[in-house]
């Protein structure tokens, strides 16, 4: 005789911890009852033992759990009550289920019917759990984003004192962002366009593949995440079509209205307006950071504003750590980060780089670029006093050296982001 | 990438920015459309001396260019560098 540990109570019971399972013993008190039911045209079970074990117990139901058991190949009720006796067909013969109004029920009807000698065993159904992980979490995608893991961004959130960085303003100057995207709800708190263009929307798809990098929601059971989870997203369109004149006045506002950090996956020739408004905002404190160009097979040309002194200047690293063929190099390089098929999120409507699934994963030193902007938001929000030398300093210092690598290159810089060592450092 | 017919000339010195509109004006004469502060109202040296030029013709622009430098309170002219997306 025994019973099963019924375990610990969840909070949402299951009808199956108001059940108890009985099996009576082989007894001919047991027999007498099967044989009766079958001789009055009823189904053998061992309900009307238990009917009588149970009286006053509140039973809700007695049913056996088998019916089939008896039924299989058998013919007419006499049969079926030798093979319930018998056991013939299995012994599960003569299991039956007893429900009760609730747990303390069913504790209280095993407790009872264990103490009887016709009893072979009793227990409160124990719950039964899927064991199979959930395949959607707190982030559907987030497991096909290498790139945050690979940073150890993961680590860091597990370290105290992991910094809240919604004071930190990023600023993502591109071809717009889809703010009304399911992942980037309530992430851009500021919307500009510096285009001719009068859409504000992202036609391009470009700037809000950067944002979710940076920003897209955490923890929300939808998509990827981004490695700010409490972000503050300042969205300035110059791109998608590009306008010198527009993208000179994005770099001011961004200077002037509280960015903290710039975001610029972007590149081209040397521009000298831009590299005035460009030393303006690192006169002012603003961090600017920005893609080192993905030409490397075409000539491998210097790509401003990366070049530009005093701008974090980044290259794009793959799974492996390796360099991105694709990656620019120059002595002019900080650090590299992901660049290789990173997920983020795009439109949800069609625009030029993607057909409006809402998530692709994109190649470039413009998906590395935004790993590192959003870095520097958290080591800002680590140590709000920081200069940008201290936050330079910093980022360089704690990135990975590469396999190989033993001291600063012009292909990866520093080596790789190390999101976790450059908050231990700031 | 195409050329523009958009010029960024930047002054040494900012007298007024209405003064240097018309200081444009002069020595761009007509192959001018419009000339104009690019951050109208800045009066910091740095940024108020900007100005954008648009000509009349984008196939004028490096005769613009070649005539702009070689002034003296002139301290740069150029065509804005493009800027495009580093997705590869």
């Amino acid at each position: 005789m025994y019973t099963t540990n019924p375990g610990p109570l969840r909070a949402q019971q299951s009808s199956a911890q108001s059940q108890i399972v009985v099996k009576l013993k082989r007894t001919r008190e047991v027999r007498g009852v099967l044989r009766a039911a079958a001789a009055e045209g009823r189904m053998p079970s061992v309900r009307g033992a238990l009917d009588r074990l149970l009286s006053g117990r509140n039973v809700l139901g007695i049913d056996p759990i088998f019916e089939d058991v008896f039924e299989r190949g058998l013919q007419g009720f006499r049969r079926m009550a030798r093979a319930a006796v018998r056991e013939t067909d299995s012994r599960l013969a003569g299991l039956n289920v007893v429900s009760l109004p609730s747990r303390g029920h069913a504790m209280d009807a095993c407790a009872k019917v264990l103490k009887d000698p016709l009893v072979e065993f009793a227990y409160v159904i124990p719950e039964k759990y899927p064991l199979a992980r959930r395949r959607a979490g707190p982030d559907p995608l987030a497991n096909r984003q290498w790139g945050i893991a690979a940073v150890e961004l993961f680590a860091a959130e597990a370290d105290p004192g992991f910094p809240d960085a919604s004071n930190v303003v990023v600023a993502v100057i591109d071809s717009g962002i889809d703010s009304r995207h399911p992942d980037l709800k309530g992430v851009v708190s500021e919307e500009l366009n510096f285009t001719p263009s009068r859409q504000l929307k992202d036609i391009g798809g470009h700037g809000t593949h950067v944002a979710g990098t940076i920003a897209a929601l955490t923890n929300n059971q939808r998509g990827v995440r981004g490695i700010v989870s409490s972000p503050n997203i300042m969205s300035l369109k110059a791109l998608e079509p590009y306008d010198g004149p527009g993208y000179y006045r994005a770099l001011r506002h961004a200077t002037d209205n509280g960015a903290h950090v710039i975001n610029l996956s972007l590149g081209g020739g040397k521009d000298p307006t831009e590299e005035i408004l460009i030393k303006r905002a690192i006169r002012q404190g603003v961090t600017v950071v920005a893609a080192m160009g993905n030409d490397k097979l075409r000539g491998n040309p210097t790509s401003y504003p990366a070049a530009i002194a005093g701008v974090i200047a980044v290259g794009a690293s793959t799974e492996t750590d390796g360099i991105a063929d694709f990656s620019q190099t120059g002595r002019h390089i900080d650090v590299v980060a992901p660049g290789v098929n990173i997920l983020s999120t795009v439109p949800t409507y069609p625009s030029r780089l993607a057909n409006g699934t809402g998530y692709e994963a994109w190649p470039g030193t413009s998906m590395a670029t935004p790993h590192v902007a959003a870095a520097i938001a958290l080591m800002r929000a680590k140590n709000p006093g920081a200069s940008n030398a201290k936050l330079r300093r910093a980022l360089v210092r704690s990135a990975d050296k590469v396999p190989g690598q033993t001291r600063f290159s012009s292909t990866f810089g520093h080596g790789r982001l190390n999101i976790r060592k450059a908050l231990e450092r700031i | 990438m195409a050329k523009r017919p958009v010029l960024i000339v930047k002054f040494r010195n900012l007298p007024s920015q209405s003064a240097l509109t018309e200081r444009l004006a002069d020595l761009i004469g007509g192959e001018l459309e419009e000339a104009k502060p690019l951050f109208p109202g800045e009066e910091t040296p740095d940024l108020g001396s900007l100005f954008e030029v648009k000509l009349k013709s984008a196939g004028r622009a490096a005769r613009v260019l070649k005539n702009l430098e070689v002034e003296a309170d002139i301290e740069y002219a150029h065509e804005p560098a493009g800027r495009d997306p580093a997705v590869d």
